[in-house]
């Protein structure tokens, strides 16, 4: 009885505890994930400069009414590291660097949860930007900014958790954003510190002129893969690198200086009346030599903006409405475009004209010279700008177009390109595989910069999406875009070396896989002394000479060019080169395989060697089709000796079945005449009658006839053979 | 004025080498002209133009038969795609005073490869109306496209407007030197 008694005892006891958790938990936690509608943490994309440094993570939420909640209202916060081994953070928000690299730190508060991303670098040296010593004029601003060279040799600019410093606030005083403010003469030392690392300048402050210093930006276009944002919020980027010129009251040049990484520019100590800073569209020393921007009448763009001796505001804003603010873009463009090459290369581009002005119909191009119908200005890029009602079309700011052409730019000047470029579309399958190379590339560099750039400065990009979009707009709208990350499988639309897209997902791959520093070092090292046009298959010779891959490497490498069709190797019927391996050949065969011509053991060009019986009296077709990736057939019947057969004294040789059926024009293209690598355009056809019952051999090469046709074809290439028999 | 022998004789070569001369400088002319048009054709022949990639869809609009106020007129869209597709959508947007009469606003349709597609539409435009009828073709929904056209139809006659426009355009430069090098130069006053 006692037991039972205390059994139930237990009983109510446990029911009343677990009640009471219930309340005390339940209620709580129900309270706070019904009271949080949204938490932010800040800052996002948080830099943490070298190991064993801690920063602490700001997080604010807000209810569904909107109100900003209390510390104490959202203290039940799990902090998380998407990779400790990289950065741990506490329960309080503080996040620890312990290694280098990238983490997400997440913040979850109930079902609410907000992440911020963390790198931890290591910074080899600090800089303040501007980096002048003397401020010539009291009550004069300057925006500083705190910049890091990492030991990786990149340039990053702290936004966040700078704490500036001045050693005399009676001389000049720094607020929270780095801005200095000269108060009176003297000297005053700025230190910036950012976390355990810090970097100290020595400012001058007298009061011997007019300090003229200030931040030359232009109005950006934003897009996404649908077109242009139409943002409320006008997005704004530095002229970065342009000539600034200083002009008295006479416009005469009184100072000519660049604005520097940040579009910041500093003048000398000037005592004027009146005067007037102007901005080119240029940049004549680095990171670019005589990069300019103009009209089609070879006029260079530029601001000008008209300045009195009270005034103390410097800041120039070239906004869309002034219609200059394109050309500062294009300069933009082909500037950090310039830098992605200056790595790559270790070379300075130099000597671009970019052609940009409204009401130029037609098109966007690169010239390699004088053209007396479109490169009237000679060699560089030119811009469309078609602003007319019928078509709206217009390039300025449709970054991966310029980026696009300055691809053929940098193809040109430091590498080799054999295109004769011309009319093409992404959906041509059959292009000249130097134009299907040349456009690949094309296709390929505007990605490839933009992830250089998300990983450098970021804040330079216009895209919203993915380095690997490629978008052109029209109007507002896009007009062409895709992800080269993800070709679209339509049919046989995109593959194959003899299409643009194939070309750019190709090398995209490689980029992604391995790096663009090999593809760099063939295009530019290997291309220029090459045998062969610059195409893909010279570019697969580029990578197998230049020894860059690892033999474990070369399958990777052969799947990411089998991905998009395209096989520049051995078939299975390999070796069949001399008659003793001739592979057995069935006469209207069903299945019938694909055969690559490729090279041999000892490089030379491959030959294909088959065998069928033929029976007397019988009529024979032998034709090949399905050409892909380049390659050109011919065929030869053989008797049991090697030796070509004559029928009514004729040998059975046979190039192509239409002699230059290949180069015709193209409705696709408004009647241009040009080449076409099709499935059977550059096809063989032999008919043949057998005076005896034997076996007879079909030899398939690479043509070698007409030799000009080897510039627009490959030297390997994939076919089908067919024999038939009636 | 008699001339001797060895005068005429001296006369004569001058006068030759005076046609000579003539001859000579027409001839350079000659060949200076026919030299110029050569370098020309050669420098047009050598430079390469390396264009961005076309768009595989092409897009036409216009009256059949003219625009008539407060009437039916046809409104013929002319698609053109260089791929074939089942799924090329077209749409027409159509600005306040602009009715439909006959068609879809949305269309999807199927094309075979540069084979164009003809969708005619009547409308009716009344007579305040204003604005841009627009077209748009995508293959494949337009959200998704890879390929998009655009173009519009303007319902007032503002062909005198636009060339004003774009001389107040131009008027906003001016065009100075610098250090012997054009330069297109606007002044800002923000």
């Amino acid at each position: 009885m006692n037991q039972l008694l205390n059994i139930k005892r237990c009983v109510q006891c446990l029911l009343i505890l677990i009640s009471l958790s219930l309340i005390a938990c339940s209620d709580d936690e129900n309270v706070m994930s019904n009271q949080v509608a949204d938490i932010s943490i800040s800052p996002q994309n948080l830099i943490v400069a070298n190991l064993d440094s801690s920063y602490d993570l700001n997080l604010e939420a807000v209810d569904t009414k909107g109100n900003l909640l209390g510390s104490d209202q959202i203290s039940q916060v799990t902090w998380q590291s998407s990779d400790d081994s990289v950065a741990t953070v506490n329960a309080l928000g503080q996040v620890s660097a312990q290694s280098l690299g990238k983490v997400t730190i997440t913040a979850i508060i109930g079902n609410v949860s907000e992440s911020t991303n963390v790198e931890i670098v290591l910074v080899d040296q600090l800089s303040i930007s501007p980096a002048s010593a003397t401020i010539s004029a009291l009550d004069t601003t300057v925006g500083l900014n705190l910049l890091a060279t990492t030991k990786s040799g990149r340039t990053i600019m702290f936004l966040d958790n700078v704490d500036w410093q001045s050693s005399d606030e009676n001389v000049a005083t720094v607020d929270a954003d780095g801005n200095i403010t000269s108060l009176q003469a003297g000297q005053v030392q700025v230190t910036a510190s950012f976390g355990d690392a810090n970097f100290t300048s020595e400012f001058t402050i007298d009061d011997s002129g007019i300090s003229i210093r200030g931040k030359v930006q232009y109005e950006d276009k934003l897009y996404n893969k649908d077109g242009f944002l139409n943002s409320q919020q006008p997005s704004f980027k530095s002229v970065r690198f342009a000539t600034v010129d200083l002009l008295d009251e006479n416009e005469n040049i009184i100072e000519t200086i660049a604005t520097d990484n940040n579009g910041f520019f500093f003048f000398s100590p000037y005592v004027p009346s009146s005067y007037k800073v102007r901005v080119l569209a240029e940049i004549a020393g680095e990171p670019a030599k005589n990069f300019r921007v103009m009209d089609l009448n070879k006029s260079i763009y530029a601001v000008t903006k008209s300045y009195n001796s009270s005034d103390t505001n410097h800041d120039i804003k070239i906004l869309q409405s002034t219609k200059s603010a394109g050309a500062f873009n294009i300069l933009d463009v082909v500037t950090f475009a310039a830098e992605y090459a200056q790595e790559k290369l270790s070379v300075t581009s130099s000597d671009l004209s970019i052609f940009w002005e409204q009401g130029n119909l037609y098109g966007t191009y690169y010239c390699t010279g004088f053209d007396i119908g479109f490169c009237s200005n000679s060699t560089g890029i030119y811009v469309l700008s078609d602003t007319s009602e019928i078509a709206s079309d217009t390039d300025e700011f449709d970054d991966d177009v310029l980026l696009h052409e300055f691809g053929h730019y940098l193809m040109e000047t430091f590498a080799k390109d054999d295109s004769i470029g011309g009319c093409h579309r992404l959906t041509q399958n059959d292009l000249d595989l130097r134009l299907a190379w040349s456009e690949g590339w094309g296709g390929f560099i505007p990605a490839a910069i933009k992830d250089w750039l998300s990983q450098t400065n970021p804040t330079l990009l216009s895209s919203v999406e993915a380095a690997s979009w490629y978008v052109d707009t029209d109007g507002e709208k896009a007009l062409i875009t895709h992800d080269i990350d993800q070709v679209a499988d339509s049919n046989d639309t995109f593959y194959y070396a003899s299409n643009e897209l194939s070309v750019s997902k190709i090398l995209w791959d490689i980029h992604t896989t391995f790096s663009d520093a090999k593809i760099w070092q063939v295009v530019s090292g290997y291309f220029p002394s090459a045998s062969t046009p610059t195409n893909l298959a010279t570019f697969w010779d580029g990578l197998l000479e230049s020894d860059l891959y690892q033999e474990s490497e070369l399958g990777q490498l052969e799947t990411i060019f089998n991905g998009r069709q395209v096989f520049f190797q051995d078939d299975v019927f390999e070796p069949n080169l001399n008659i003793a391996d001739a592979t057995n050949y069935g006469v209207n065969a069903t299945l019938v395989f694909q055969h690559n011509l490729y090279r041999t053991d000892t490089n030379d060009l491959d030959l294909d060697l088959f065998t069928f019986r033929a029976e007397v009296g019988k009529n024979y077709t032998i034709r090949t089709d399905l050409l892909r990736n380049g390659a050109d057939t011919n065929i030869r019947i053989l008797d049991n000796n090697g030796a070509v057969v004559v029928q009514n004294g004729v040998p059975l040789d046979n190039d192509d079945i239409i002699p230059r059926r290949y180069k015709r024009a193209d409705p696709d293209c408004d009647g241009t005449v040009r080449v076409f690598n099709d499935s059977n355009s550059l096809a063989s056809l032999l008919n043949f009658s057998a005076s005896l019952s034997d076996q007879f051999y079909v030899e398939v090469t690479q043509s070698r006839k007409d030799s000009d046709k080897t510039d627009f074809t490959g030297h390997y290439g994939s076919y089908k053979l067919y024999i038939e028999s009636e | 004025m008699e001339l001797t022998l060895s005068e005429l004789a001296k006369n004569k070569q001058a006068s030759i080498i005076r046609y000579s001369n003539i001859m000579f400088k027409q001839n350079t002319k000659m060949c200076a002209f026919i030299l110029s048009v050569v370098i020309l054709i050669t420098l047009s022949f050598s430079n390469t133009l390396y264009a961005k990639p076309k768009s595989s869809l092409g897009l036409s609009m216009e009256w059949k038969g003219g625009l008539s106020v407060d009437q039916a007129s046809s409104l013929l869209v002319t698609v053109t795609s260089y791929l074939t597709t089942e799924d090329l959508h077209v749409i027409l947007i159509l600005p306040e005073g602009v009715t439909l009469n006959e068609g879809k606003l949305k269309n999807v349709l199927s094309a075979e490869r540069g084979v164009p597609v003809e969708l005619e539409f009547q409308v009716v435009v009344s007579n305040n109306a204003t604005g841009k009828i627009n077209a748009q073709a995508s293959i494949g929904s337009p959200e998704q496209a890879m390929f998009n056209a655009f173009t519009s139809l303007s319902l007032h006659t503002s062909t005198a407007t636009q060339k004003a426009q774009a001389r107040s355009v131009n008027s906003t430069f001016r065009r100075t030197e610098r250090n012997g090098v054009s330069l297109r130069e606007y002044q800002l006053d923000n």
